[in-house]
C-alpha cells in the first residue's frame, strides 16, 4: 500500500485534516473524508461562536452530523422560546435538556413572577393614582365649596398660621368689618389687628386651650365664643366677637387657626341700653330704686364710709296732679330731678325711689358734708324757681349718715324722719 | 357511482378509535412501539410490492393529513396565534407519546415555518437507509397547518433519522395559490 496512505490515516486518527495528493491511493475517497470533516469543523466553529444561519448542506448526512444537527436544532428552538418569553410568554418550558433545562426553567419562572409583581404593582399604583386623582378633585370642589361660603357669609372668616403671627386667609368682608381690603388685613400681623388689651387676652385664652389640647387631644375648648375689641382701618375701636377653632395636622400638631369674627357694636349697644333701661328711671334720667337697692349692697361691702343718705320728697304732687292733670305732676318731677342733678357729682348716686321721693347716696362724706349738700340742693332750688313761673318746686330734705354697714338701715330710717320733720315745719312756715 | 365509493368499509372517523374504556379495560391506551412500528412497516412493504415506493409515500401522507385534521378538529381546536398553537400541539404530541416537537423558526406572517420532532414514533432509531421517511408526519403537519390557519401548506421533511440525523426537521412554507 501508498505508504502515503498510512500517514495520512495517521494524522486523520489524530485529528488533524491533512491534504491528500491526487495521486496517492484512494485519492478520491480520502478526499471525500477529509471535506467531509473540514464540513463538520466548519459546522462546529459555526455552532460554537453562535452562528445557526449555518446548515451541512448535502455533505450534511450521517449520525456523526446527525448528532450535530441534533444540537443545532435545540439552539435554534432555545433561540426560539427564548424570542417568546421576551415577547412575554413566560409559559416557555426547555424540555429534555437535562440541568440546563431546569435551570433555564426556573429563570423563565422567577421572570415570569417578577414581571407578575410589577405588573400588580404598576396597578395598585395605578389606583393609588387614581385614587389621588379623585381626592384631589374632591378637595378642590370642598375647597371651592369653603371658599364660596367664606365669601358670602357678612362674618369675617380668617386663617392664621400657627406660630400666631401671620394670617393665611382673610375673607372679603373684612372691608366691612374693619374697612381693610383683603391685601391689606393679610399683610397685617396678628398683632396689629386687634387692641393691646385684646390681644394680649386672645394670646392668653389660646395658650390655655392650647396646653389643654395637649393634655387631652381635644379640641373642645376652642369653640368657645369670646370679645375682644378691634382697631378700623379709620382708627375707631369696635367690639368683636371671634371664634377660634384650631386645624390639626397629621401628626397630631397644630397646622392653623381659623376664626370667625363678627361686628357686635349694634349688640353691644342694645345691651348698654337694656342695661341703662334697667337701672334708671325713665322719666328723670336719675337712678332707679334697683338700682339704688344694689348700690345699698354694693357700699355696706365697700371701704367707702362714711356714707350720708339724703332722703328728698317733692312736696304737693298730689295736688298738682290731683288740680291741673299728670302732665304738670311730670313737669314737676322733672324740675326736682333737675334740681338734684344739678346739686351732685356724677359720682354720687341719685335715684328717683319713688313717685315723689328720692335717695341720694354720698360715699366718703359726713354729717357736716351732708349738710353742705343739704345747702347746695336749697341754692339750686331756688335758682330753679326763678325761672320755673307758676310751677315752683319744693323738696322736702333729711340726712342720716351710717359709719359701718351696720348702720345703713337706721340711718336710712334717721334720714327719713328728718326729711319728714323738714316737711312739717316747712308747711308750718308757708301757714305762718 | 364510482367503485371505490361502492367498496367502503370504514371511512376514517374518530369513532373508529374505539372506547378504549370498554374495550380495553385491563390493557388500557399503552400499546408498545413496535407494535405500531410493525403494522406500519409491513402496510408500507405491501403498498410499496403493490404500487411502488412513491405512490406509498402519497398513501402515508394523504393518510397523515387525514390523521392530523381528526387531531386538530378532537384534540386542539382553534387557538388563538400560532405560538398558542405550537404549545398546545407540543404537549398533544408529548402527551400521545408521538414525540418531541421543537420550533426553530415560526413566521406564519411569510408562511414559513421551521419546526423538529425528535424521538419521532416513526423513525426514530430506524437503521439509515439514506432517504427520508416521515411522508405520514408531513401531511400529518400539514393538516394542522390547514385547519388552523386555512391556508395549505407543502411540509417537507429535511433531515430524518433515517438519514442519519438524530432528529426529523420539517418545513413548511406556504402554497401561494
Ligand atoms: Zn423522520
Amino acid at each position: 500500500m501508498d505508504e502515503r496512505v498510512a500517514s495520512i490515516l495517521e494524522q486523520l486518527s489524530k485529528g488533524r485534516i491533512p491534504v491528500v495528493p491526487p495521486d496517492v491511493d484512494y485519492a478520491v475517497q480520502l478526499a471525500r473524508l477529509t471535506s467531509y470533516l473540514d464540513a463538520i469543523r466548519h459546522f462546529t466553529l459555526a455552532l460554537s461562536s453562535g452562528d445557526l444561519s449555518q446548515t451541512m448542506g448535502q455533505a450534511g448526512m450521517g449520525p456523526v452530523v446527525g448528532s450535530l444537527k441534533a444540537l443545532h436544532s435545540s439552539l435554534k428552538h432555545l433561540t426560539w422560546q427564548t424570542k417568546q418569553i421576551a415577547l412575554g410568554d413566560f409559559s416557555q418550558r426547555v424540555e429534555f435538556m437535562g440541568e440546563f433545562a431546569e435551570a433555564f426553567n426556573t429563570m423563565v419562572v422567577t421572570l415570569g413572577e417578577s414581571r407578575a409583581e410589577l405588573e400588580q404593582a404598576y396597578e395598585r399604583l395605578n389606583e393609588d393614582m387614581m385614587e389621588l386623582q379623585l381626592m384631589s378633585a374632591e378637595l378642590q370642589q370642598s375647597e371651592e365649596r369653603f371658599r364660596l361660603i367664606a365669601e358670602s357669609v357678612s362674618d369675617v372668616i380668617w386663617t392664621l398660621d400657627a406660630s400666631l403671627d401671620s394670617f393665611t386667609y382673610v375673607s372679603p368682608s373684612i372691608a366691612s368689618l374693619r374697612g381693610f381690603t383683603v391685601d391689606e388685613a393679610i399683610n397685617e400681623k396678628f398683632a396689629q389687628a386687634l387692641t393691646p388689651k385684646s390681644y394680649a387676652y386672645v394670646q392668653d385664652i389660646l395658650m390655655q386651650k392650647l396646653s389643654f389640647y395637649s393634655e387631652t387631644g381635644t379640641l373642645d375648648s376652642f369653640s368657645e365664643r369670646i370679645e375682644i375689641e378691634q382697631v378700623c382701618k379709620d382708627g375707631r375701636i369696635i367690639p368683636v366677637e371671634v371664634v377660634i377653632s384650631a386645624i390639626i395636622s397629621t401628626d397630631g400638631n397644630i397646622k392653623e387657626f381659623v376664626g370667625i369674627s363678627r361686628d357686635i357694636t349694634e349688640r353691644k349697644r342694645e345691651e348698654e341700653k337694656l342695661k341703662y333701661e334697667s337701672t334708671h328711671d325713665s322719666m328723670t334720667g336719675l337712678y332707679n330704686r334697683a338700682y339704688f337697692d344694689d348700690e345699698l349692697g354694693r357700699i355696706a361691702n365697700g371701704p367707702l364710709f362714711p356714707v350720708s343718705f339724703i332722703v328728698a320728697d317733692l312736696d304737693g304732687l298730689k295736688r298738682v296732679n290731683d288740680s291741673i292733670g299728670h302732665e304738670a305732676g311730670d313737669q314737676l318731677i322733672r324740675g326736682a330731678s333737675d334740681v338734684l342733678k344739678m346739686a351732685f357729682r356724677g359720682s354720687d348716686v341719685v335715684a328717683r325711689t319713688g313717685g315723689d321721693e328720692f335717695l341720694i347716696i354720698l360715699n366718703m362724706t359726713d354729717e357736716e358734708l351732708a349738710a353742705k349738700s343739704i345747702g347746695r340742693i336749697r341754692i339750686y332750688q331756688e335758682q330753679y324757681n326763678k325761672n320755673s313761673g307758676n310751677m315752683p318746686v319744693s323738696i322736702s330734705l333729711g340726712t342720716a349718715t351710717a359709719y359701718s354697714a351696720g348702720d345703713i338701715p337706721s340711718a336710712l330710717k334717721e334720714a327719713d324722719k328728718r326729711m319728714y320733720d323738714d316737711k312739717v315745719s316747712r308747711k308750718q312756715q308757708r301757714v305762718g | 357511482m364510482p367503485e371505490g365509493i361502492i367498496n367502503r368499509k370504514y371511512k376514517f372517523n374518530w369513532d373508529l378509535l374505539g372506547d378504549l374504556e370498554l374495550g380495553r379495560p385491563n390493557l388500557g391506551h399503552n400499546m408498545r412501539v413496535e407494535v405500531y412500528r410493525l403494522m406500519q412497516y409491513s402496510f408500507r412493504d405491501v403498498l410499496e410490492e403493490r404500487y411502488g415506493a412513491d405512490e406509498a409515500d402519497r398513501v402515508f401522507h394523504e393518510a397523515g393529513f387525514l390523521a392530523g385534521k381528526a387531531i386538530y378538529d378532537n384534540l386542539i381546536g382553534p387557538q388563538g396565534d400560532v405560538n398558542e398553537l405550537i404549545k398546545k400541539l407540543q404537549s398533544v404530541l408529548k402527551d400521545m407519546g408521538i414525540g418531541i416537537l421543537r420550533v426553530e423558526e415560526a413566521d406564519l406572517d411569510n408562511g414559513r415555518i421551521t419546526v423538529t420532532v425528535a424521538e419521532d414514533l416513526d423513525c426514530s432509531g430506524l437503521p439509515d437507509t439514506g432517504v427520508e421517511l416521515c411522508t405520514f408526519d408531513e401531511g400529518f403537519l400539514a393538516a394542522i397547518l390547514k385547519s388552523f390557519s386555512g391556508k395549505s401548506f407543502t411540509v417537507k421533511e429535511v433531515d430524518c433519522w433515517c438519514t442519519g440525523d438524530r432528529t426529523c426537521r420539517f418545513t413548511a412554507v406556504v402554497n401561494e395559490d
